[in-house]
């Protein structure tokens, strides 16, 4: 009798184990973020009024906040770290964010966001106008110089590697994505919004519906040579914040802990890449 | 010509103080410049040849919140609020080369664009008669404190002689950046209540020799400092020191 009690628990047991199996391995892939239904428009500000407490979730290994919402036309994304270097490194070289509407972690489907704070905001750089060197420019120079500093502003480029295409977007949500820097107490944060769905002529949105499953990941750092050689030149006198690195998990020295600053650590390397990726299941309309 | 081989042979050390302090921050070494390396330094070279004095230095807290008593600038022997912060640039000729092919190079101008944009420099900003010094002034108090006439200012050298300035041209491109940008670097429950800053921006021009045609900037000086000067109070003022060593 007991015999066969054991031999039935251990058959549920195993029975158990094969079901929970790939659920424990898929423990080491994306971690499971829940999206919550947003009634109203997110408005792509960088700041945190439509991401109320408890909205968010907070990565204690890797030090990002990620909150997720969206409605029937658009996917709301909030990324917010303290990291000086990952800031600085995004302003050069972007953080780009994998969709994939298969619940996978294809890069196939990208938007990248190139921009941050302005160089004021990590070290004393030469604004345009000190010296007297912009007075003396041509009124066209001026020009130029303004525009290419609203270049560094932020653009948006889309990436598409099925059909082998990249296209830049202004940030302003124009060509469909949006993205907005700001950082609020001292908090980097990147605020997207990307449209569910695909365009007619480009893929300029996921591809999903409210109740699918997606998956989401997030790439930053890691700069090219270009981009080490643009920042060596703006480094001057700056004061370090490279906390960290924690690709490898778990946190170093130098770091006060939860979103604050970081403190110390090198000012002349660059971040190393980092990737964290969520699966998630884009919420349904909320039932009254 | 001797305020440019002075600016080559010299370092250009900086330090800032109420008083002579006996705090000297003794900045890195630089050597002689290539074009290419000139191009690369230009915002070192700029934050060498800048002091920040008087109200509490950047990067520290709204300096009306600070304590007076650990303020840069102020009265002295404390108890006095400075009300403003000084962030003055010498220009000299090597700073002035470099800013210009830094904008050569930034803009991608041909050698046209290159002597006209250096001429229109030159005629602006006259450095071959004027010792320049870039000054940005910011306050957190009333906007009156920018008000130049309440101030004295003038430079004092290392034997105590005093010049004010022949010209002080205020620029209208102060700061490209927003205050936010500025006030970005408080701590974030400070930057939350917003704080107006009031600003500034001057290209003060300096005499180059003295009343006997002798240079104000010798081989031979020690230091050279900046004074901001409140006009009806001579115990109110903040001033920055370049030191320079052979």
């Amino acid at each position: 009798m007991v015999n066969k009690n054991f031999t039935a628990l251990s058959s549920k047991a195993l029975l158990l184990l094969a079901l929970a199996g790939p659920f424990l391995l898929a423990g080491c892939g994306p971690q499971e973020v829940q999206t919550n239904w947003s009634a109203e428009p997110v408005k792509v500000d960088g700041e945190m009024t439509e991401w109320p407490s408890g909205s968010t979730v907070y990565f204690e290994d890797s030090g990002v906040q990620l909150g997720l919402s969206n409605d029937n036309q658009n996917l709301y994304i909030l990324f917010r770290f303290s990291n000086q270097a990952w800031a600085r490194a995004i302003r050069m070289g972007g953080v780009t964010l994998w969709l994939d509407n298969s619940g996978k972690k294809k890069k196939d489907f990208g938007i990248r966001y190139t921009g941050g704070p302005s160089l004021p905001g990590f070290q004393r750089m030469r604004a345009s106008g000190e010296g007297g060197f912009q007075e003396a420019l041509t009124p066209e120079q001026q020009q130029r110089l303004l525009d290419m500093e609203q270049d560094t502003v932020g653009q948006i480029t889309v990436i598409d590697k099925k059909s082998k295409q990249e296209i830049t977007l202004r940030t302003d949500g124009s060509g469909g994505p949006a993205v907005c820097f700001a950082s609020p107490q001292g908090i980097y944060t990147y605020e997207f919004s990307i449209p569910l769905e695909k365009g007619d002529v480009f893929d300029f949105g996921i591809g999903a519906q409210p109740g699918q499953i997606i998956c989401l990941g997030l790439e930053w750092g890691g700069m090219s040579m270009g981009d080490r050689q643009r920042t060596r030149g703006e480094r001057g006198g700056d004061r370090g914040g490279e906390g960290r690195d924690d690709r490898g998990g778990g946190r170093r020295g130098g770091d006060r802990g939860g979103m604050g600053r970081d403190r110390g650590g090198s000012r002349e390397q660059a971040p190393k890449e980092q990737e964290l990726w969520v699966k998630t299941q884009l919420a349904l309309p909320s039932v009254e | 010509m001797v305020f440019c081989s002075l600016a080559i042979s010299l370092l250009i050390l900086t330090s800032c103080a109420t008083v002579p302090s006996n705090r000297k921050y003794v900045g890195p070494v630089f050597d002689s410049k290539t074009s290419t390396q000139i191009e690369e330094s230009f915002p070192i070279l700029w934050e060498r040849r800048t002091v920040h004095f008087g109200a509490a230095a950047r990067g520290g807290k709204p300096w009306q919140l600070s304590n007076p008593f650990t303020m840069a600038g102020g009265r002295r022997g404390g108890g006095g609020d400075f009300p403003l912060h000084i962030a003055a640039t010498l220009m000299d000729s090597l700073l002035i080369e470099a800013g210009l092919q830094h904008y050569d190079t930034m803009l991608a101008m041909n050698p046209k664009q290159q002597s006209e944009f250096h001429h229109a420099y030159y005629r602006q900003y006259d450095s071959a008669n004027h010792i320049l010094i870039w000054c940005e002034l910011q306050t957190t108090w009333a906007e009156l404190h920018l008000d130049l006439d309440r101030w004295i200012i003038f430079i004092e050298d290392d034997e105590v002689n005093q010049y004010e300035p022949v010209q002080i041209l205020e620029e209208s491109q102060p700061f490209r950046q927003m205050v936010t940008d500025r006030l970005s670097e408080f701590e974030p429950e400070q930057r939350s209540t917003r704080w107006k800053v009031h600003q500034k921006t001057l290209m003060l021009c300096f005499p180059k020799r003295d009343f006997y045609q002798n240079p104000i900037l010798s081989e031979r000086m020690k230091f050279l400092k900046l004074v901001f000067q409140l006009s009806d109070d001579e115990k109110t003022r903040a001033e920055g020191i370049w030191i320079f060593k052979n």
